[in-house]
């Protein structure tokens, strides 16, 4: 079976379509049909869609094991060295004068350095997993695009990198050789990116990651950090959800984090060490946000595990006074729970009937001033109407076949993600407030994109992990 | 012990032994005067010493610091917290500040449980000793976790001092993370601390002492005070023999490394 696209993402022209499978990132370019261009009451007609290329990540799968053990090694020959060196010191002067000194010595506490490694006495070995160890994936794990179209940026699970691909959007025919997916360089990171983005002016890629700690990198350099090179710029002390950079009511630059512990932080750029405030009112973690195009900069809209919709005046200048609207999503979602959303039975109540939900998505739809909301695990779309000031407004919900794992949208054409073998991707039309609807005939392009796909897996066992959000949720055990 | 096996052990297990060999020796709080309530017995209050700062432990945090409700803590909650110990531990430096700092108000944070119910009953032993005249009104402690949700309690610039006493010196580099300075957090302490308020530092560990001093040297927003301010600092001086960490390494005749640092303004 096809494996289902976990990430979907189109460019900012809407021509440019790229879906992620397993490991696989492929390029389409969205046909349209211009035999209707007489026809001045239509525009042009999505038809089909083209592979422009693709790129699969072939990291070893034992990535971490092998640099793990491959520090282990050094460490353990660097400590023979050292042996070696000492008991040869040692040999020296026991010949020269007698040795009283057999009592245990108490070094004093100022002596004791930090760096405590452990002492090796044997050969490190390669600690291959055994049969019961839990699967590890190699599949791409975010990605996104810089504000110039230029670049694609992807984080890897594995390697915990950040992978860089310069994309060639008109390849010639001609030329088989000629690349789309121009790979720039991989950066390895310590910790599990969980956000990225770039910076306005495209210099720098922001990396947010699980330790709760944020990297700026040049987009453009192909210099490989090392560990030790790597600095954060800021960090939370809990995993990051999110990371954005734009520009405050004195024009200086900010970027806003989202984290696990109910915290938006807004921080200075590049002077990441003032924090220029923090928003506070979510009760659970958050997982997504936006800074909707058509509020001009001053809303933000935050959404996550509690049952809250936010809008944030976040430049007002009175601290504490940012929440402009919380919408609460209760009414909406408690008939559409079913057994997915039961808590975890180590968590769940007497009676078994404790659920939970969150919200995994939000998606701006430009064209109408809407958001389009995605909770995790029910198959339907939420759709809001948000004022230019920030008012939050239910309109409706549009009932889709599945759960969806992730969507995209430009200006006129909305694409769900869904786990469904025969309808991967569902297509719809942007018109106006009030209608959203499927996009016609769009059997052909779902075809070309399904046929393209080529990370197949044997069994439902295989599929990563595609609904991650809600394991963000905090288990307070003691 | 021969000196090759000696070698084998970890340093980290060196400290921890000498540690051990401490804790031998009767540690007994002596308090002065007549005293009709019984402080709390520390021995039934004993807690490993290390927690981990990363995992999400049932915590009590307000969603704002405007939220935080002080009256629950403080008899008077017109003021706000000044000074804050953070792991404030057995609640010694707590106590000798409520003293010395008795227009200000006093909170210590604690990650520990026991440690924390150990402080909460020794404030309320201390506030009756003292008739309930109102001493020791303006010393509280709670239990949280300050490296996540200190911004909860404090709102920016309320500080005017912050004490880091004998923190958890966590020893291998991998956990570096989870020391209580680190550049990133810094960042959150400027913020809570008002322009020219104090980050106290104390430490038996030479090197958490080079390790603290170096990321706040490097950190924009602070300066180290002269050594004449830090010596003419009362806060030192109480620091440095209050603390029940600052007095077992007095027994044991231990170094203390002491770095004072203000903060700067910004300069956005």
């Amino acid at each position: 079976m096809k494996h289902p696209f976990q990430h979907i993402l189109l460019d900012k022209t809407g021509e440019y379509f790229f879906a992620a499978a397993i490991n696989t990132v492929f390029l389409f370019k969205i046909v349209k049909n211009d035999e209707n261009d007489n026809d001045t009451n239509s525009d042009n007609i999505i038809e089909n869609a083209k592979l422009l290329g693709s790129w699969t990540d072939e990291v070893d799968p034992y990535y971490t094991i092998r640099k793990h053990h491959r520090e282990l090694l050094e460490q353990y020959e660097q400590q023979q060295r050292e042996k070696e060196e000492k008991e040869k010191a040692e040999n020296e002067l026991s010949s020269n004068s007698t040795n009283e000194n057999n009592k245990r010595e108490i070094i004093p506490v100022e002596q004791i350095p930090t760096s405590t490694k452990q002492i090796m006495n044997k050969r490190p070995k390669l600690p291959l997993p055994g049969p019961g160890a839990p699967p590890t994936y190699t599949y791409i794990r975010d990605m996104t695009l810089s504000n110039n179209n230029e670049y694609l940026i992807i984080t890897t699970d594995n390697d915990k990198a950040v992978v860089v691909f310069k994309i060639n959007y008109n390849p010639s025919n001609d030329n088989n050789n000629e690349k789309v997916f121009n790979l720039t360089k991989r950066q390895p990171m310590m910790k599990r990116p969980s956000a990225i983005c770039t910076t306005i002016d495209d210099l720098n890629i922001l990396i947010a990651d699980k330790f709760g700690d944020v990297y700026s990198l040049p987009l453009n350099d192909e210099k490989i950090l090392n560990d030790n090179e790597l600095k954060p710029i800021l960090g939370h002390v809990s995993m990051l959800t999110g990371v954005y950079n734009t520009i405050d009511e004195n024009n200086n630059q900010v970027i806003f984090t989202t984290d696990r512990d109910e915290h938006i932080r807004i921080s200075y750029y590049p002077k990441s060490y003032v924090i220029k405030k923090i928003l506070f009112g979510h009760k659970e973690f958050i997982s997504t946000f936006i800074l909707p195009k058509w509020c001009n900069n001053n809303i933000l809209v935050s959404a996550g595990g509690d049952s809250f919709i936010y809008t944030w005046l976040w430049k007002s200048e009175i601290e504490g006074n940012e929440i402009k609207c919380k919408f609460n999503v209760d009414d909406l979602i408690k008939d559409k729970l079913n057994e997915k959303h039961l808590v975890p039975e180590k968590f769940q109540n007497d009676s078994k009937n404790l659920v939970e939900y969150c919200i995994s998505k939000i998606i701006p739809l430009n064209k109408t001033n809407q958001l389009a909301i995605i909770f995790e695990k029910i198959p339907f779309l939420f759709i809001f109407d948000l004022s230019i000031d920030g008012e939050l407004k239910f309109n409706r919900e549009i009932n889709v076949i599945n759960d969806i794992i992730t969507a995209t949208c430009t200006n006129d054409l909305l694409i769900l993600s869904f786990n469904n073998m025969e309808k991967c991707l569902n297509f719809y039309q942007i018109i106006d407030n009030n209608n959203i609807k499927p996009l016609e005939n769009s059997l052909k392009l779902l075809e070309t994109i399904n046929n393209a796909n080529d990370s197949v897996i044997g069994d439902i066992d295989e599929l990563i992990p595609l609904f991650n959000t809600n394991y963000l949720r905090k288990r307070r055990e003691h | 012990m021969s000196e090759s096996t000696e070698s084998t052990i970890s340093k980290r297990k060196q400290y921890r032994l000498a540690k051990q060999d401490e804790r031998k020796k009767t540690v007994k709080i002596v308090e002065e005067g007549n005293i009709e309530k019984a402080l709390p017995k520390k021995r039934y209050y004993r807690q490993r010493a290390h927690s981990n700062p990363f995992s999400d432990h049932k915590l009590e945090y307000p969603t704002s610091p405007l939220e935080m409700d002080w009256s629950k803590l403080y008899p008077d909650s017109s003021k706000d917290v000044t000074i804050a110990d953070i792991g404030c531990g057995y609640g010694g430096l707590l106590v000798s500040l409520a003293e010395e700092f008795p227009n200000e108000k006093i909170l210590g944070m604690e990650i520990r449980v026991q440690v924390t119910e150990y402080v909460e009953e020794r404030i309320k032993a201390l506030r009756e000793n003292n008739g309930n005249n109102g001493k020791f009104n303006n010393c509280a402690v709670i239990r949280g976790n300050s490296m996540k949700f200190l911004t909860n309690f404090f709102k920016r610039g309320q500080l005017n001092k912050m004490f880091f006493c004998f923190p958890d010196p966590h020893f291998k580099q991998r956990k570096h993370k989870a020391r209580i300075i680190t550049n990133t957090l810094l960042s959150e302490y400027a913020y809570v601390l008002k322009e020219g308020g104090i980050i106290y530092t104390i430490t038996d560990v030479l090197d958490l002492h080079e390790w603290m001093k170096q990321h706040l040297d490097d950190h924009p927003l602070f300066e180290r005070l002269s050594e004449i301010e830090e010596s003419n600092d009362k806060c030192v001086e109480i620091m440095t023999n209050a603390t029940e960490e600052g007095k077992k390494v007095s027994r044991n005749n231990g170094s203390k490394y002491i770095a004072c640092y203000r903060r700067l303004p910004n300069s956005i």
